[in-house]
C-alpha cells in the first residue's frame, strides 16, 4: 500500500504530477468556457451562484495557474534537476507524498471559490488556509530541489537549475507577500498599499512564478530535441540575473491611473521596458542555434509545443513594454485587450511549454506517448483556438478603448462586442476539446504498461 | 504610504542580500568558470552529433503556422499603436 501511494521508483512523482496537470487543465478550460458562454448568453446558464461570472472566472484562472501550470512545472523540475545534476531525486517518496497533498490543496480551490469563499483580490482570491496549503507545497518542492542539488555529481549548475531554484524561492515569497498571509481574516492590507501589493503579486505570477519554470524547461528541451548546445550559457545566466533585477517591480504598471507615488510608477515602466533584455537573452539562446535544425522540432510534438510557447513569449514580450506606457494604456486599460495579452502570456507561453514538456519528458521517464497523432491534433486545435481567442479579444478591446475615448457609453458598445465574444466562445470550445484529447493521451500513456526505458541520460539518472 | 515604503525597502534589501549570497556562492564554487562545457549539459548522453551534422530544413505546416503567428503578433501590435497614435 505504501509502495503504491508513495513509491520510491525514480520518475514516479514526475509522472503523477503530469497526470495531475492534464486533469486540472481540462477542469480549468471548462470553467473558462462556461465563463465565455455567460458573456455570450447570460440566460443560458442555470440561475445558481456557482455559475455566475464572478465565481467562474477566478475558479478558471486559479485552477489553470496552480492546478495545470504549477503541476506540470513541478513534474518537469523533478525530472530536469536530477537529470542535469547527474543524480537521482533526493526523496522520491516525499515527492509522491507532495503529489497527493498538492491535489488536496487543488481540490480546495474550486470548492472554496465556487461557494463564494473568496478574498476578492485578483489571482489571490483563495482563502488564507488555501494560501498556506500552497506555500507548504512550494516549500516541500524547494526542499526536494535544494537537497537534490546538494547531492549532485555534476559540479556545474545548468541554467535550468538556476531558474528552477530561483523560481521556487520567488514563488514562495511573492505568493506570501502578495497574499498578505500575515493578515488571515482578509488576506489584504489597506487602501492603495494593498493594491500595490496585489499587483506586485499579480504581475509576478507571470514573471517570477510561471516564467522561470517555463524557461527552465525550454532551456532543457529545445537543445535536447535539436541536439544542439545553447548559443551561450553565459548569456543564459545573464538573462537569469537580469530577470531578477528587471521583473520584481513591474506590477505597478497596472496602476498608472491610480494615486500611486510617481517614483513607483516610473520604476515600474522603466523595468517593464527593460524586460526586453532578459527576454531576448533567452530567445537568442534557444532560437539562434536551431535556425537550420527546425526539422527536429517539427518531428517531436513535445518540442514543437515548447517552441510554439517561445513564439507566443516573443509576441507577449513585445506587447508588454508598449502596454506599460501611459499613452498606450489610455486605449487598452480595462478593455479585453489586456485579457488577450494575459491569455497569450499564461496559456500561449506558459501553457504550451507545460504541455510540450509533458509530451517531451514522458518518453524520457520510460513511457512512450500513447498517440502522437492525437497529440498533433491537440496541438492544432489549441493553436487555432488560442489564435482565435487572442485576435477576437484584442480587437474587442480596441473597439472598447476607441469607443470610450470617443465618449461612447458602455451599453452602446456592448452589442458591438457580441460577435467577438462569440468567436472567443468558439475558440474556447476548440481549447476544451484539445484539453480532452490531452488528458486522454496522457492518462492512456501512463496507465499502460511501461514501454521503453528511455535514452541513456534517463537510465543513468534512474539507476544512479 | 510610509508603511509601503518600509515594506518595499525591506523587500529590496532582503532580495538583494539573497542575490548577493547566491552570486558569492556561485563564484566560490566556480559556477562561472567553464561556460562552454555548461552549454552541453543536457546533451552529454546523446550520440555525438551536437554541432556536427546539419539536417536540411523541412518546411512543414508547423513552420508556416508559427511564422504566421509571429506576423500576426506584429500586425496586431502595429494596429494597437496606430489606434493609440490616432488619439495623440
Amino acid at each position: 500500500m505504501i509502495d503504491f501511494l508513495f513509491p520510491d521508483e525514480p520518475g514516479s512523482a514526475s509522472r503523477r504530477f503530469f497526470m495531475t496537470a492534464s486533469f486540472w487543465l481540462l477542469v480549468g478550460l471548462t470553467f473558462g468556457l462556461l465563463g465565455a458562454i455567460v458573456m455570450i448568453a447570460p440566460d443560458l446558464m442555470p440561475a445558481l451562484a456557482p455559475f455566475s461570472f464572478g465565481r467562474l472566472r477566478p475558479t478558471h484562472i486559479n485552477v489553470l495557474i496552480f492546478g495545470f501550470l504549477l503541476s506540470a512545472y513541478f513534474g518537469g523540475l523533478l525530472y530536469v534537476v536530477p537529470a542535469v545534476c547527474r543524480t537521482r531525486l533526493s526523496y522520491e517518496r516525499l515527492a509522491n507524498f507532495a503529489v497527493w497533498y498538492w491535489n488536496v490543496v487543488l481540490l480546495s480551490i474550486p470548492a472554496a471559490l465556487l461557494h463564494g469563499w473568496t478574498q476578492g483580490r485578483e489571482y489571490a482570491e483563495m482563502p488564507w488556509i488555501v494560501d498556506i496549503g500552497i506555500l507548504v507545497a512550494v516549500a516541500v518542492l524547494a526542499f526536494l530541489v535544494f537537497t537534490t542539488i546538494a547531492r549532485r555529481k555534476e559540479n556545474l549548475l545548468y541554467v535550468s537549475v538556476w531558474y528552477i531554484a530561483g523560481g521556487l524561492i520567488w514563488t514562495f515569497f511573492v505568493f506570501a507577500v502578495g497574499n498578505v498571509v500575515w493578515n488571515p481574516p482578509t488576506g489584504s492590507w489597506f487602501g492603495m498599499n494593498d493594491q500595490i501589493l496585489m499587483w506586485f503579486y499579480g504581475h509576478n505570477v507571470v514573471g517570477l512564478v510561471v516564467t522561470p519554470q517555463a524557461i527552465a524547461l525550454a532551456y532543457f528541451i529545445i537543445p535536447r530535441a535539436t541536439r544542439t548546445p545553447l548559443y551561450s550559457h553565459a548569456l543564459s545566466l545573464f538573462g537569469f540575473w537580469a530577470l531578477i533585477v528587471m521583473y520584481t517591480h513591474t506590477g505597478t504598471h497596472h496602476l498608472l491611473q491610480a494615486p500611486v507615488p510617481q517614483w513607483l510608477k516610473v520604476i515600474s515602466i522603466v523595468n517593464s521596458i527593460a524586460l526586453i533584455i532578459p527576454v531576448f537573452a533567452f530567445l537568442t539562446n534557444v532560437w539562434l542555434p536551431i535556425k537550420d535544425r527546425f526539422g527536429r522540432i517539427y518531428d517531436d510534438v513535445g518540442a514543437k509545443m515548447v517552441f510554439t510557447g517561445t513564439v507566443w513569449y516573443f509576441i507577449t514580450c513585445l506587447q508588454g513594454p508598449f502596454h506599460s506606457l501611459p499613452s498606450v494604456q489610455r486605449v487598452t486599460h480595462f478593455t479585453q485587450w489586456v485579457v488577450a495579452h494575459a491569455h497569450i502570456a499564461l496559456f500561449g507561453f506558459g501553457g504550451f511549454i507545460a504541455m510540450g514538456a509533458i509530451y517531451f519528458l514522458l518518453p524520457l521517464l520510460g513511457r512512450e506517448i500513447y498517440s502522437k497523432r492525437l497529440a498533433n491534433m491537440q496541438y492544432w486545435l489549441m493553436l487555432v483556438g488560442l489564435t482565435g481567442l487572442f485576435l477576437s479579444l484584442t480587437f474587442a478591446g480596441l473597439i472598447q478603448g476607441e469607443g470610450w475615448l470617443n465618449g461612447e457609453v458602455v451599453y452602446r458598445l456592448l452589442p458591438e462586442l457580441q460577435r467577438y465574444f462569440l468567436v472567443r466562445g468558439i475558440s474556447g470550445v476548440l481549447l476544451v476539446i484539445g484539453g480532452g484529447l490531452f488528458i486522454f493521451n496522457v492518462w492512456m500513456t501512463l496507465l499502460r504498461k511501461k514501454s521503453g526505458a528511455g535514452p541513456a541520460l534517463t537510465k543513468e539518472v534512474v539507476t544512479a | 504610504m510610509n508603511q509601503f515604503v518600509h515594506l518595499w525597502l525591506i523587500f529590496l534589501s532582503t532580495g538583494s542580500a539573497m542575490a548577493v549570497f547566491a552570486v558569492v556562492w556561485a563564484i566560490r564554487r566556480r559556477q562561472f568558470d567553464d561556460q562552454d562545457r555548461a552549454r552541453y549539459l543536457p546533451l552529454v548522453d546523446l550520440p555525438g552529433d551536437a554541432g556536427g551534422d546539419r539536417p536540411p530544413i523541412r518546411r512543414g505546416a508547423s513552420l508556416y503556422a508559427l511564422l504566421g503567428i509571429l506576423a500576426m503578433g506584429l500586425v496586431v501590435l502595429a494596429v494597437t499603436l496606430t489606434v493609440v497614435l490616432r488619439h495623440g
